[in-house]
């Protein structure tokens, strides 16, 4: 890969992965450093690595960056049964007649989804990669992969359900 | 009569049904006199089994009740909208959720958590990570630069602090170099330059200061942390301040002057600019054009090595945002 092309990849996937990070972090900053890192590693690499395998390799770097953050920060949220992740305090006395904003819902309830559903699904939404996308991204097989999107999905849902908001 | 050579005949017509009773109790019979034809049995019955499993038809009602339990109706919905299905599947769950209400609320609630990357959201630092290419000359100038600036601080630290400046000049402010000792200099009170002090007034602790480029008196007030005895005998030098005693003499004068100056800007006399004015250079430009001045004659020619590094190092921290510990006033 050229400088350029290296260039080419920090406008045409960096905001992507920054949204991805950004999103299971919850937090900028950190996620801003944590794509700078995974560029660096990138270019430290730029000989070797293919420019159409670059999007999957960051992504993948980016993603291992992050879970190795996670653990430094000894914030992994713990594993939880998908019957477990219901309304907390904040919305316990959730009054039908609130305009709550569903985004606002859902952000909340995939802050709540153990880390290895909340990144599986976020690089199925937001960047509509395949099972085995995701499974080469996290290291997991598709079936694997599938039934954390499955176990996601069913605990927004839940969670969702029992912030009534849909009509 | 079922014997050991053909009793096989005889179990395959048993699990077909074509046996009467009178003959599967004969063969059973057989069986047990024979444990290895037995065994035989035991086998065929096993693997007619596992086949019979794969060919049943569950009966209408258990379909029913199969489609009820809600993590299989969930999964399959899930499946749905991750287009996992088949056109067939696709086809029965599209015609089961016309018929059921509950089933299409569950996948609209499905559906609702898909999520929408906030395309507004930008990573901030795409010029940090982006690589340009420098040409070698240009590398080479910017390092040489880093360099000599690098050096020019160091000689700045460690020769500003030293006896070169003891003109007038060069006044010195250590602030950031031993902040908390500057704190803890005598404060002075009134300034009488035409007269001489009288020490014999004041308590022992206050003293005559003679600095180089000053010949006038000052007395200073006491304070318990600093004792000073004589004129600037090496006053006890300050253990935060880390710095050696000639260092702190030093210090004490160049605080001294840096309240004389003060002092000065208190009474509006400024201190003359001695960079220049725009219209200084523009008409020392024209005299030197004209011949009636030099080179050397320029606005800026008294200036010392300190004042041009002092202006430098200003330039530098106004252009990097940086706070390069070193102020000279």
């Amino acid at each position: 890969m050229t400088r350029s092309e290296y260039n080419n990849c920090v406008d045409d996937y960096s905001d992507a992965i920054f949204r991805f990070i950004r999103k299971s972090l919850n937090d900028d900053d950190d996620a801003a450093d944590i794509v700078q890192e995974a560029y660096t590693r990138l270019w430290e690499k730029v000989e070797t690595v293919s420019y159409d395998k670059v999007k999957s390799y960051l992504f993948t770097s980016a993603y291992h960056i992050m879970i190795d953050f996670i653990r430094k920060r000894k914030k992994v949220v713990a594993e939880k049964d998908s019957g477990d992740v219901f309304m907390d305090e904040k919305y316990g006395s959730y009054d039908a007649d609130m305009n709550i904003d569903l985004k606002t819902i859902l952000d909340e309830a995939l802050s709540r989804l153990p880390e290895i559903q909340k990144s599986v699904i976020l690089l199925r939404d937001y960047e509509g990669y395949s099972y085995q996308e995701i499974g080469e991204v996290c290291k997991l097989k598709e079936s694997q992969v599938k039934v954390y999107i499955y176990r996601a999905r069913l605990t927004l849902q839940k969670y969702l359900k029992s912030a009534d908001l849909v009509i | 009569m079922i014997n050991k050579e053909n009793y096989i005949e005889y179990i395959v017509d048993y699990f077909d049904g074509n046996l009467s009773d009178d003959l599967q109790n004969k063969l059973l019979a057989f069986l047990d006199e024979n444990p290895e034809c037995k065994e035989e049995f035991d086998n065929y019955s096993a693997a007619l089994e596992e086949t019979f499993v794969e060919e049943i038809e569950a009966p209408a009602s258990l379909k029913a009740t199969l489609k009820n339990i809600p993590e299989a109706q969930e999964e399959k919905l899930v499946a749905y909208m991750e287009n996992d299905l088949s056109a067939e599947e696709r086809n029965v769950i599209e015609t089961e959720l016309v018929e059921n209400s509950e089933m299409r609320r569950s996948l609209y609630l499905f559906e609702k958590t898909k999520l929408e990357p906030e395309m507004d959201v930008v990573f901030p630092k795409k010029a940090a990570v982006k690589r340009y290419f420098i040409p070698p000359m240009v590398r080479r100038t910017m390092v040489a630069v880093t360099s000599a600036a690098a050096i020019l601080l160091l000689f700045w630290n460690i020769v500003g602090t030293g006896k070169t400046y003891q003109s007038d000049q060069n006044l010195v402010s250590h602030m950031s170099v031993a902040p908390s000792f500057i704190d803890q200099l005598p404060v002075f009170a009134d300034i009488n330059e035409d007269e001489e002090p009288d020490t014999t007034k004041t308590n022992s602790t206050n003293t005559v200061i003679e600095t180089p480029g000053h010949q006038g008196t000052e007395v200073m007030q006491s304070i318990p942390l600093i004792a000073y005895a004589g004129e600037l005998s090496a006053p006890q030098g300050n253990a935060e301040s880390g710095i050696s005693d000639v260092r702190t003499e030093y210090l004490e004068i160049y605080s001294y002057k840096e309240y004389k100056l003060r002092k000065d800007d208190t009474n509006n006399e400024k201190p003359k600019n001695k960079l220049g004015t725009f219209s200084d250079w523009t008409n020392w430009a024209m005299q030197t054009v004209s011949g009636e001045k030099s080179l050397a004659d320029n606005p800026a020619n008294q200036l010392s090595a300190s004042d041009v590094s002092n202006f430098g190092i200003q330039t530098l921290s106004r252009i990097t945002g940086a706070d390069i510990p070193l102020a000279v006033k």
